[in-house]
């Protein structure tokens, strides 16, 4: 079941099919209230562009700063220099058992999740949010505002519903 | 469920009271990183405080400045983090890292970040003798999928041909081992560790 709370943004898309394997929720802090405020949920893939190459990040709940990826607005997981994955060793750093400078940031150009030309991949270890999602998300982490600064927080749920890399977005509009 | 929620706030309120004391020293960064001359930038050093983040960006902001100057390429190639604090320290250059920081403040930094590889082989081109210290940030740089040390190292590499693989041979053995594995094929000038793109 997709959660639905908070401003979800299921909208249909004209990209090709965004190849999604978890539900990032976003929250922020609220200096006021001294409560997280639910700020939505986005369709995302914490599977990374070639799993026998990079590491996989584990579900669950992270505190996350923002941050820039690419010129796009991204939030990075924290703690930045210690983050879980599911493999048991990193893939592209076999003596460690984390993964660092992990983000959840926009997909590839058209939604791409796979390898690049140039030979590194759209996604080595990062959570990516499919391109249809991607204006709901920068409303979610306020970027436009200035001064930017939000605290957040991100749970990763990893969807049993979704068969990673066959369902498109309009699939799972609720 | 529920104590995973409990446990994210608790996390994200000590982490708000702990950046609040880092706001001064992050606008001090920022305006160092938008020097526009070496004057500027000796102004702007005055009052901007002594710690690692400030000596880092003072230091690649000088290069940037006078790009031929071995005084201060050598300056910038001392700065390459020497532990996972500084480490985490040029990772997270282009965050939000305080409360009042604005956007201007924050793309300002993520230059210096995005920058950092390119400046570093630009600045060992200059002052070969630190070529050791430059490749056994390698190992760490590359950790970050986002990192671009590998591929700014191949001119590197190419430039220095035996000298290069010379340096990496005095380097401790499983600094070798991690290089040839996860960073760059040195005999070819390869990189290994290519950084994420959008495409």
């Amino acid at each position: 079941m997709i959660p639905t709370s908070g401003g979800n943004n299921w909208g249909t898309s004209r990209l090709s099919p965004c190849f999604h394997n978890a539900v990032a929720h976003v929250f922020v802090w609220n200096g006021e209230t001294g409560k997280l405020a639910d700020k939505g949920s986005f369709l995302a893939r914490t599977e990374p562009s070639d799993t026998d190459r990079f590491p996989t990040t584990a579900a669950g709940g992270y505190e996350a700063t923002l941050t820039q990826h690419n010129g796009h607005a991204a939030l990075r997981l924290q703690p930045t220099d210690r983050i879980p994955i599911t493999n048991g060793a990193n893939p592209a750093h076999p003596d460690r058992d984390y993964a660092t400078g992990i983000l959840v940031h926009i997909a590839g150009l058209d939604n791409a999740t796979g390898m690049t030309r140039a030979g590194g991949g759209i996604s080595e270890g990062c959570v990516l949010v499919c391109r249809s999602q991607y204006s709901g998300f920068l409303d979610a982490v306020g970027a436009t505002a200035n001064p930017p600064q939000r605290h957040f927080g991100v749970m990763l749920s990893a969807n049993p519903n979704m068969q990673s890399g066959v369902e498109k977005e309009d699939d799972d509009l609720p | 469920m529920k104590h995973i929620w409990v446990k994210l706030a608790i996390v994200v309120v000590w982490s708000v009271g702990v950046r609040a004391q880092t706001c001064r020293e992050i606008t001090a960064a920022a305006e160092l990183a938008r020097a526009k001359s070496l004057a500027a930038l000796r102004d702007a050093s005055r009052d901007a405080g002594n710690d690692y983040r400030l000596h880092l960006i003072r230091a690649f902001r000088s290069f940037q400045l006078q790009p031929r100057s071995k005084e201060a390429a050598a300056r910038l190639l001392s700065m390459v983090p020497g532990d996972d604090a500084q480490q985490k320290i040029v990772l997270t250059l282009g965050d939000s890292l305080c409360d009042s920081e604005s956007a201007a403040d924050m793309k300002a930094l993520a230059q210096v970040n995005e920058r950092f590889a390119r400046e570093l082989a630009t600045a060992v081109l200059i002052v070969p003798s630190l070529l050791p210290r430059y490749l056994a940030y390698s190992t760490i740089a590359v950790q970050d999928p986002h990192s671009d040390y590998a591929v700014e190292m191949e001119r590197v590499c190419r430039a220095f041909g035996p000298m290069f693989t010379r340096a990496l041979g005095e380097l401790p053995e499983d600094k070798i081992r991690v290089f040839t594995t996860q960073v760059m094929k040195a005999d070819a000038c390869q990189p290994i560790a290519i950084p994420e793109s959008d495409q």
